[in-house]
Order: structure tokens, then sequence, then C-alpha cells
């Protein structure tokens, strides 16, 4: 706690958009109560005075994408009563992680030319792969309200409620009409909610952004896009363009693409 | 006097992550490195290969903060590579999403990251017990911008709706007018977040250096136009390798733009000192007040210009939702026959020029992406500046040199994330 009284919190950004760090900016109507129950003391994108910590509560951005951020992941990690990470690149390696299936030196030489030796790059990951993570909250971008009930219950000691049904059922709460039916690609059934389903509510179809829900079937998805004329390499594409870190997983292995 | 290293290490108050290393000796300056410490991630690369559909979807995650112009540019690039053209009312929706886009972008910057240090305070958090009323407004005006994107995008960061050739969904007419009565309403805050603007002291710095951006010659360019500079260039898009050259500078592996082997600037100054002529009454009566010339040669400038663009963006705003109003609004499904090609589209994203260029197979699956982004258009005039600067600062204390330097550098408004392709420093102090 701070002299304050208020838990102390820091937030940090790794390797990705920034996204999520603008999207507690982008609480408008409740940063300022926010504000009333934590002390942020370390926030580098918004303050210039930053504490070395301890904090009560560390919010972590972005994927750990160099060998420097392995060290500072770890530095904050054991400065931290309770460390959250906060989008899916933070979760899940998020969309950069897509470089992991690609030739490093190959991928440099594209970007950056000839002169490369010295890039200090490594695999992307997310945090839970070097670090203890109490908490994810997934999504590009990380939901804002979801962030405000996390704030709300970490800052009086309970466990923040994170869902681990799909997409499909906050779908069919706002009553949608099934974008699967109307023969276009979606994500939906295999997909973890707490975004209210934004993406289909729009017409758009979910992109599964949000990382595989708990129980995951995408044997049954992948029989479904199949028969839509999906063939194996779209689907591969689309399952593994969020997390891409779910290749290595066994239920994904099965799929024998 | 023997040589002094000063070290920035981070900027803060700016989206990513950069440092600032100034080297002395005898008190003069010697060396000046910009470094960005953000991890590659190589967007660039692993574009390749992914369906034209989901390129702008994918491309708009390289900056949160610039994602409607990231989705815009990649979204009109590939529409050029399929030969599609745009419809009225899908163009004025797009422009609708990037101006809400400006008021956020230009509302967090000005208001929040860089007024702090006009007033005395570190950070908006900590100015916010002295100065409620201004944050507050701050708040709302920023809360506006957003309300604009998630009206025609479905989403203030990583919008939803933008599709190649048009969108998932349409805003209803009622959606429409109810913003316009916002815009509306909001001018008197805008208002008096300019008030206070004008009350600040600004710095005193000049120095000559060439401008870039888009123009038009029918309307303040902010989504479609020429490449245009203050030294005169007029030259299509399709042309920007002619001009906008990228280099790996020796000491670093960061991409840099520049242009007649100069730095150049980018950004909303740029826009001012290049398209002034097109601004209307609520954004040339903000100049006026705020007693800014044109053009300015003071990179500090660059901060109440994005106030001054509010201005338009209000008034470009109001009419462009009365074009919209007097349309039908019926949606058509955005329908793409892919083909091979290259398509090559430049706007101007809140903190400078955007250029997205692809080129596509016959199925639609790209071959190859070439994206320069603003930070990088400005990463050479920053140095550039810094050495102009530093002989002002010099004698100061330590810490007053660092907060200067730091000024500067944000006044820059740059987007670290945004430099994709600029990377990694560390170690070569």
């Amino acid at each position: 706690m701070g002299d304050n009284g208020k838990p102390t919190v820091g937030i940090f950004g790794f390797t990705g958009c920034a996204g999520c760090q603008l999207n507690i900016l982008n609480i408008e109507d409740h940063l300022l109560e926010l504000l009333e129950l934590i002390d942020i003391t370390t926030w580098r994108m918004v303050k210039s005075e930053n504490s070395k910590g301890p904090w009560d509560i560390a919010f972590v951005e972005g994927s750990i994408a160099k060998q420097e951020e392995v060290e500072r992941i770890k530095t904050i990690r054991e400065n931290s009563r309770i460390l959250v990470a906060i989008g899916t690149c933070a979760t899940h390696g998020g969309l950069p992680a897509m470089r992991n299936f690609q030739d490093i030196d190959e991928m440099k030489r594209i970007v950056y030319g000839e002169k490369n030796d010295h890039l200090d790059v490594i695999p992307i990951k997310r945090v839970a792969d070097y670090v203890h993570v109490d908490h994810e909250l997934p999504g590009c971008p990380m939901d804002k309200d979801e962030f405000i009930r996390t704030v709300k219950a970490l800052a009086v000691g309970k466990t923040p409620n994170i869902p681990n049904y799909a997409v499909c059922y906050e779908c069919k709460i706002r009553e949608n009409a099934c974008l699967l039916k109307e023969n276009k690609f979606c994500m939906g059934p295999v997909t973890s909610a707490g975004c209210g389903a934004i993406c289909p509510t729009y017409g758009a179809t979910c992109e599964g952004c949000r990382g595989p829900v708990a129980q995951v079937n995408w044997g049954a998805e992948y029989k479904i896009l199949k028969e839509m004329g999906a063939t194996d390499d779209d689907i591969k594409r689309k399952f593994l363009k969020y997390c891409p870190v779910v290749a290595d997983a066994p239920e994904f292995k099965e799929l024998n693409f | 006097m023997a040589t002094e290293k000063i070290e920035i290490r981070h900027i803060t108050r700016v989206e990513g992550h950069g440092s600032l290393y100034v080297t002395t000796k005898d008190g003069k300056l010697e060396d000046v490195k910009m470094s960005v410490d953000e991890g590659a991630r190589l967007f660039e690369a692993f574009l390749v290969g992914r369906e034209y559909t989901e390129v702008p979807e994918i491309a708009c995650r390289i900056c949160a903060i610039c994602s409607a112009s990231h989705r815009l540019v990649s979204t009109r690039a590939v529409e050029k590579a399929m030969g599609i053209e745009v419809d009225q009312q899908d163009t004025n929706l797009r422009k609708l999403l990037v101006w809400g886009e400006y008021i956020e972008s230009h509302i967090l910057h000005a208001l929040y990251l860089a007024l702090p240090d006009y007033i005395g305070h570190e950070s908006v958090i900590s100015a916010a017990a002295e100065y409620p009323d201004v944050v507050k407004i701050a708040l709302e005006l920023k809360k506006l911008g957003n309300d604009m994107q998630i009206l025609t995008g479905g989403r203030e960061v990583h919008q939803v709706t933008p599709m190649v050739g048009g969108f998932s969904a349409y805003p209803t007419h009622q959606d429409l007018e109810h913003m316009k009565e916002r815009i509306k309403e909001s001018r008197p805050k805008l208002q008096t977040a300019i008030d206070v603007w004008a009350t600040l002291e600004e710095i005193p710095f000049e120095r000559k250096t060439d401008y870039l951006c888009i123009r038009r010659e029918d309307e303040y360019a902010l989504v479609d136009g020429d490449i245009a500079t203050l030294g005169g260039l007029r030259a299509p898009v399709e042309d920007y390798k002619s001009y906008i050259k990228e280099y790996v500078p020796d000491y670093s592996f960061a991409k840099a733009g520049t242009m007649n082997g100069c730095g150049f600037f980018v950004g909303a100054l740029a826009r001012l000192n290049i398209n002034n002529d097109h601004l209307l009454p609520f954004a040339k009566k903000t100049l006026k007040q705020l007693g800014i010339k044109l053009p300015s040669y003071n990179t500090f400038h660059n901060n109440a210009a994005q106030l001054i663009e509010c201005a338009q963006v209000f008034e470009m705003t109001e009419q462009t939702i009365d074009g919209l109003l007097s349309s039908d609004l019926e949606w058509h499904e955005p329908k793409v026959v892919p083909r091979g090609g290259r398509g090559t589209h430049i706007a101007e994203a809140p903190r400078g020029s955007l250029l997205h260029s692809y080129e596509f197979d016959k199925n639609g699956l790209l071959k190859k992406a070439d994206i320069i982004a603003p930070t990088t258009m400005n990463y050479v005039n920053m140095e550039e500046d810094v050495r102009a600067f530093f002989p002002l600062i010099g004698s100061k204390p330590p810490d007053e040199i660092k907060l200067y330097l730091n000024r500067l550098i944000r006044a820059y408004d740059p987007c670290i994330s945004c430099s994709c392709h600029v990377t990694e420093t560390s170690g070569r102090t």
C-alpha cells in the first residue's frame, strides 16, 4: 500500500502497439474514480516521475520479444504482489508471434536489409512463459470494462471474474444472427468470450483475438469451415492468427493439418 | 573539461519506448543518438502470405493510437491493388473515422502528455488536482473523438467495421445527427482548452527544415492527396521512393527517413505550414488567437498546431455529417474480386504522413509490403533538432537539460510502436 492507503500500481508496456495502455486512458468516464481506488506510481507512457517499485499490482502489456525484456519482466515480477497480463500479446503472444513460424534471419533481412547482425530478436513469447502471472485479460485490444472490473476486484482483495465460455454465448445474448450460418468464417465457437461479441454484433466475423476457450473443440470448427469450402491453409491461418502459440497445444496438434 | 554523456532512458509521456543519448565535450555537443527500444515485430515480413481481406486488420495493429489511420491507408492500398473504386458515402464515413482519431489523438498528446510541461506538472494525473476543470474538458474531448471512432468503426482502438470495399455495418441517420449535435455542443469546451493554451509561454526555438504532408487543391487533405513539401515538391504517391529515402544509420539499426539527404518534418505543423489556405473559420480564428505565424519553423508549435487542427476537424466533421445525412445510408456488402497487382496509399495520421505499399499475387495473397510510419520520417529531423537546440540549453543544470530535451522529442508526438521497422539500439551508447 502507498502512504495514502491505496494499493500501488505499475503499468508497463513491453513489445506491442500500446493499445491496451491506451484503453486504460480511454476509460474517460471512470478514470478519475479509478484513481480514487489505486495509486499509479509507475506509468512511463503517462508520467515523468516513476517509482522503481515495489507495487501491489503490476499490469503488463505486450509480448516478450527481446532478451532485455526477459530481464525486465523478471524484475517487475520480483517487485509485484499481483501481476496481471493485459491484452493478447501479453497473454498469448499476439499477432506478431506469427513471426515465430518463419526464418528470423530471413525476416530481419526483409525488413532491415543486410545490416542486421546486432538486432536483439528472440522468438515472441507470452509473459507467462517467463514469470508467474496471477490473472490474464486477453483481447486485442483488452476490453476496458473488463479492466475496470478487474481493478475494482483487486483493489478490495477479490479475484476478478474472467469468462471461460465461448463468444457464441455472448453473441446469442445479443440476439445476433449466426455468421457461420451465413457461410462466414467465424471463430466464435472456439474463442473465449468477454468482448460482448463485439465483432459479430457489427456484422464482422470473430477472428479469435481473445484466444481459445476452455475445452476448445477445434475439430468441430475445422469440420464446419471445411464444409464451407475453406482449405487447410485458410483454416490454419485463421486459427493461428492472434494466438500463434497455440500451435504447440496438444489439441491443435491433433488436427493434423 | 572532459567528455560528458547525457542519457535519457526513457523518454516519458510518449507512446512506446525510446531513449536519447547526447555526448558533449568541453560543454559543446559532440554526438546525438535517438534510440528506439521497442522489440522488433517485423510486420512487413509476417504480412507476406496473408489474404488481402485481413491485411488491413493485421496492419492496423502496428499502432493503437494511429490504428484508424493504419486501417484506412492499408485498406486504400489494398483497394488500389484490386482496382476498387470507393463511393462517396464510404469515403465520408472513413473520413469521420479518421477525424475521430484526430480529435482523440491530438487531445491525448496536446492536453494529457504535452500540457503538463507547460504548467509545471509531471503528468496529467498530478495536474488533475490543481486544474480539475481543464483535465475534465480534456477527458470529455478525448471521449468525443473516441465516440466518433466507435460510431463509424465499432470500437475506439482496432476498429471492427472497416473492410476492403466498404464497411460491415453503417451508423444510422439518427446516430449521425446525434454526433453532429455533440460536436456543436463541444465547441465551447475546445475553445476553453484553446484559451488555456493561449496563456502558455512557448519555447522560442527555430530551425529551418523541410516539411512534408499530403495536399489537395479542394480541401484540407488528411485522407487522400499528393505528396507535397513546403519546399514546393508535388508528386503522386506512387513516386514516393524517388523522394523519401529510408536508410539504416551506421551507428544503429534504426531505419530513418530522409529527403535530399536531410531530415524533414511530418505532423500537424507540416500540414498547417503547407495547407493553411484550406483552413476553415474556427481553425483560422484559433491560429490567430494562438499567435502563430506560418510558416513556423518552431517544432514546439506542433503542440498548438494539434489544437488548431482539432478546430479544423470539428468544422470538417459537421460539413461531412451534413453530406451523409442527405444520402440514403443504404448499406452495401463489401464485394471484392481478388486479383494481383500493386497499390500504394499515403494519408495523414495525426502525427504525420503514413504510407503503405503492397504487392499481391493473383489469388490476393500479399507478396510484398512496405510501410513508412510518421516517426520513421521524423527520426533524422529529431536528431537534427536536438543538435540545433542544445546550444540554447547546454548551460542549464543537467535535470533541466533533460527536461527540455524530453519536451523537444515529445513535441513530435512520436509514436514508437508505429516505427515498426525502427528498432533496437541498446548497447550502442
